[in-house]
């Protein structure tokens, strides 16, 4: 019996804890100030403790509060779809000069109450969409960008002369980066074949491992995954395969998940760069924008030692990309 | 193209014996009448547990030994909601798998050290020696201890299920509860034995889905269907160990042929060969229900007191 309720207790706390770490609000209470330089506020999907892209748009603001010194900022993390509106008209009713939805599932939600108070700006993060209103602006990184640079990195490593694309699920973002792939690996050398194949699930680790290793045993010998957190498992096929390489998107492949020994670089996408602009106005314009390489919105990590041709090549690459000359969308 | 076709059973059984292990559970708690649509959920938890207990104390024998535990508890909850409270198990099990895909992101937020390391897996059963035997090395020889388990298990499950004393109680409990209580059965506690089983086999899948290989946990729920495709498994297998486990190759086996096809840059969309697992399940569960006897309360609460 006793047994038993120590069982109980052990699950009961189990729960507690996790049930209060998804709640909290992070709000901090606005000091009162006479050199009032704007104010922000921001809403969270997620925890700003993820290592990912919650806390790295959550360093994105605190750079801008502090460098810019704005005085007057709030932050709520792990609002849920249906809060959504509620803490975005909260900030709006506080008298926020510009409220932010963080991440592409707030774009209802913003132009809902953009159109509410047209007074404030509204920015839609990670998002292309404005709905039309003169107050509320869009701003994403640049998918094409960061396809052609993982290209350029691929077309430079691959000794096979194969190399793969793995991603989720193609959306239009995504085809995109599928399209700049390809011409980034064209850039390199014409011949190199390529191929992208879809694994159905963002979360999934073992299918992306999985689909890594049907790549690996048909002689691709670079992988270039666009995935959410299932691309640990492109890392650890390539560990566990000879003379494969990763290039990785999104995150640094290196440093998020240890895998130094066999990526090659990552076109990491710099989401604190995009809640920096942001928070400092710099999009508020009222418009769509697409933070690229210029605005350091993508953040390119080579982690292989290229040697001076392939430097040549890669140094090239990206002058030509910042002058405009590569044809890809933005 | 003989390379081409063992690299691909290789993969089948690779994908299928996480399904195997938590195919077990199932079976028997289906066989007891209980539906533990929880699985899916508690394959989270053991997948968690597998990594955290690996990365803190570099055994795998204790994260092995925690998951069970976990595992336990887990079938312990949807044993005293389904069983003892009569709940709904359709709705509990939902329940369970919501609160599972919170619980599991939230707490590995806590943990950030795992995500930046891979975490040791099971090893290869035999010598890197064998390895390179031809067709058999690679296919059999090089695969981790627990794939070998996943695959004598359906055996081991179908001799007691059908071979012994409580195996025949399971049958009969979830075939007539009451006949089976009027003969002196305990009808409560051979459910809640099956549907903790049930509990436990489910996170050891979890676990092996972690710790087979890949080595990292990721968040947003890596289990990705999988214990639904058990539940799958088990309706067009029949309840029967071996044939489900069978049925879990069959699916291992299309989803890593899909994924080879799909370099092909065929006409075929790749949506439709994501689909093509699904679709044979769909086309097997229409074809087999016919043939396959259900547990004649299969899904329905228990009430001693109903006579």
């Amino acid at each position: 019996m006793k047994k038993k309720f120590t069982g109980i207790l052990a699950l009961a706390l189990m729960f507690t804890m996790a049930l209060t770490s998804c709640g909290g609000s992070g709000e901090k209470p606005a000091a009162d100030s006479d050199e009032w330089k704007g104010s922000v506020a921001m809403a969270f999907p997620g925890l700003i403790t993820d290592e990912a892209f919650n806390q790295f748009t959550y360093e994105g603001l605190m750079k801008a509060v502090e460098e810019k010194g704005i005085k007057k900022y709030a932050y709520k993390e792990n609002v849920a779809q249906d809060e959504q509106v509620e803490v975005l008209r909260q900030f709006a009713q506080q008298g926020y000069e510009i409220v932010i939805g963080q991440g592409g599932q707030f774009g209802e939600a913003v132009s809902i109450v953009a159109e509410e108070y047209p007074e404030t700006k509204f920015v839609f993060s990670v998002g292309v969409d404005t709905y039309d209103l003169p107050n509320m602006s869009a701003a994403t990184v640049s998918y094409s960008h960061a396809g052609f640079i993982g290209g350029v990195l691929a077309g430079l490593t691959t000794k096979t002369n194969k190399v793969a694309m793995i991603t989720g699920e193609f959306y239009a973002p995504h085809r995109q980066m599928e399209a700049s792939f390809y011409e980034g690996l064209k850039y390199v050398n014409p011949d190199i074949e390529a191929t992208a194949i879809t694994t159905g699930d963002w979360a999934d680790t073992v299918k992306a491992r999985e689909a890594s290793l049907a790549l690996i045993a048909q002689g691709y010998d670079v992988l270039f995954p666009c995935l959410d957190a299932a691309g640990a498992g492109v890392a650890a096929a390539a560990q566990d395969s000879k003379n494969v390489w990763v290039v990785g998107a999104v995150a640094d492949y290196a440093k998020d998940y240890g895998a130094e020994d066999v990526t090659a670089g990552s076109a990491v996408f710099a989401w604190d760069s995009l809640a920096y602009l942001e928070a400092t106005g710099e999009v508020c314009d009222g418009k769509a924008h697409v933070v690229g390489m210029a605005e350091e919105g993508i953040r390119p990590v080579i982690n292989a030692k290229l040697d001076a041709d392939a430097q040549a090549v890669y140094d090239a690459a990206i002058a030509d990309l910042l002058a405009g000359k590569i044809d890809i969308d933005d | 193209m003989v390379e081409i076709i063992i690299d691909w059973l290789q993969a089948a059984l690779r994908w299928a014996a996480p399904l195997l292990i938590v195919s077990i559970g199932e079976v028997y708690a289906e066989r007891s009448g209980v539906i533990n649509m929880g699985i899916e959920g508690i394959m989270l938890f053991g997948a968690l547990a597998g990594i955290a207990v690996g990365f803190y104390m570099k055994s795998l024998l204790m994260a092995v030994i925690i998951t069970i535990l976990i595992g336990a508890l887990l079938g312990l909850i949807v044993a005293f909601l389904t069983v003892s409270r009569r709940t709904n198990q359709v709705v509990t099990g939902l329940m369970v798998n919501m609160a599972c895909l919170g619980a599991t992101d939230a707490l590995f937020s806590l943990m950030s050290e795992t995500r930046q390391s891979r975490v040791a897996t099971f090893p290869a059963l035999f010598p890197q020696s064998m390895h390179n035997i031809p067709v058999l090395g690679p296919l059999f020889f090089s695969q981790p201890v627990s794939t070998w388990v996943a695959f004598i298990l359906p055996f081991i499950a179908g001799f007691i299920l059908y071979k012994t004393r409580w195996g025949l109680n399971v049958r009969a409990v979830g075939d007539n509860p009451k006949a089976a209580a009027t003969a002196g059965l305990s009808v409560i506690k051979i459910k809640y034995q099956t549907v903790v089983l049930s509990g436990i086999f489910a996170a050891l899948g979890g676990c092996v889905l972690t710790l087979a290989e890949v080595g990292y946990f990721s968040a947003g729920g890596m289990a990705a269907g999988r214990g639904f495709i058990v539940m799958a498994a088990c309706v067009v297998g029949g309840w029967d160990p071996i044939r489900t486990a069978f049925i879990c190759l069959a699916f291992g086996a299309a989803d890593a042929a899909q994924l080879r096809f799909q370099t092909a840059n065929s006409v075929i969309p790749y949506q439709f060969l994501q689909m093509l697992p699904y679709i044979i399940t769909i086309v097997a569960l229409a074809i087999m229900v016919k043939r396959s006897i259900v547990p004649k309360t299969w899904g329905a609460a228990y009430d001693p007191k109903d006579v």
